[in-house]
């Protein structure tokens, strides 16, 4: 925990320090002490802005995506001890349904960016349950679902979408490359 | 998407801050039963955890957790 906390001020120290424009440590810890003991009422004008409006909001940001995906993933490890498999071949699904979605409704179907943006995560959520139904029922052995089983349906699921994956990616070389930061 | 370059509307902070804490709520309720689970599920059945519930509500609220990290 401690170690934790430790790393994480070291590492919002160095995201305030380092970017488009340096900030001096030592005068943003003086002016931040100020500010928060109630001495001064404004970090200095120089980089004030870009320390308020730009660099922390986007530390916090990062921080609350951080623990919701951290939380999220320590529960599944907990609940489903032996089954990371799911967990992969889920993710390729997502991300292939992600892909191919977005790359069919927004260049073909010219549809609006409102739309795409609601369709798009719901066409990777869609497509992620899919296929861990799929997943558990190869892996039912005798009407009941095994953990060893399940590991080996997994993985084949797992290669079976990453193979798609692939061969989207040859296929599509152009379009795949302004979609592909998205998966 | 995928990096923070472009600045985020505030509601949607406000959306993520909000859901993060009633997710790690629901997630710090069923704490001391996944520290069961993890002896197995039929070990945790036994000591008396509703397995089935259990992992209904981590599914759904970490699948949950999943989309607002991916919304942020």
């Amino acid at each position: 925990m401690r170690d934790s906390c430790s790393i994480l001020f070291v590492v919002v120290v160095i995201a305030l320090k380092f970017g488009a424009v340096p900030v001096s440590l030592y005068g943003l810890s003086k002016d931040l002490i100020g500010v928060l003991i109630g001495r001064s009422s404004e970090i200095s004008s120089q980089y004030g802005m870009i320390i308020r409006e730009i660099r922390l909001p986007r530390i916090g940001l990062a921080i609350f995506v951080g623990a919701c995906l951290s939380v999220a993933g320590t529960s599944f490890k907990r609940c489903y001890e032996i089954r990371w498999p799911i967990r992969m071949c889920s993710r390729f699904l997502w991300r292939l349904c992600w892909l191919d979605s977005g790359l069919i409704a927004e260049p073909h179907l010219s549809l609006r960016p409102e739309i795409a943006a609601v369709f798009t995560p719901l066409g990777g959520f869609v497509g992620a349950t899919l296929t861990i139904a799929v997943v558990y029922l190869l892996g039912r052995y005798h009407g009941e679902v095994d953990s060893k089983t399940l590991l080996l349906s997994g993985v084949i699921a797992g290669s079976f979408l990453s193979a798609i994956i692939m061969l989207l990616m040859t296929m599509l070389r152009a379009a795949i490359r302004e979609a592909w930061p998205c998966g | 998407m995928g990096d923070l370059s472009t600045p985020m509307p505030p509601i949607l902070g406000w959306v993520l801050r909000t859901g993060f804490f009633i997710g790690f709520a629901m997630i710090y309720l069923t704490a001391s039963d996944l520290n069961l689970l993890l002896a197995g599920e039929k070990e945790a059945m036994h000591l008396g955890v509703d397995v089935r519930k259990v992992q209904i509500v981590v599914y759904l609220t970490a699948s949950a957790l999943t989309g607002l990290g991916g919304f942020g």
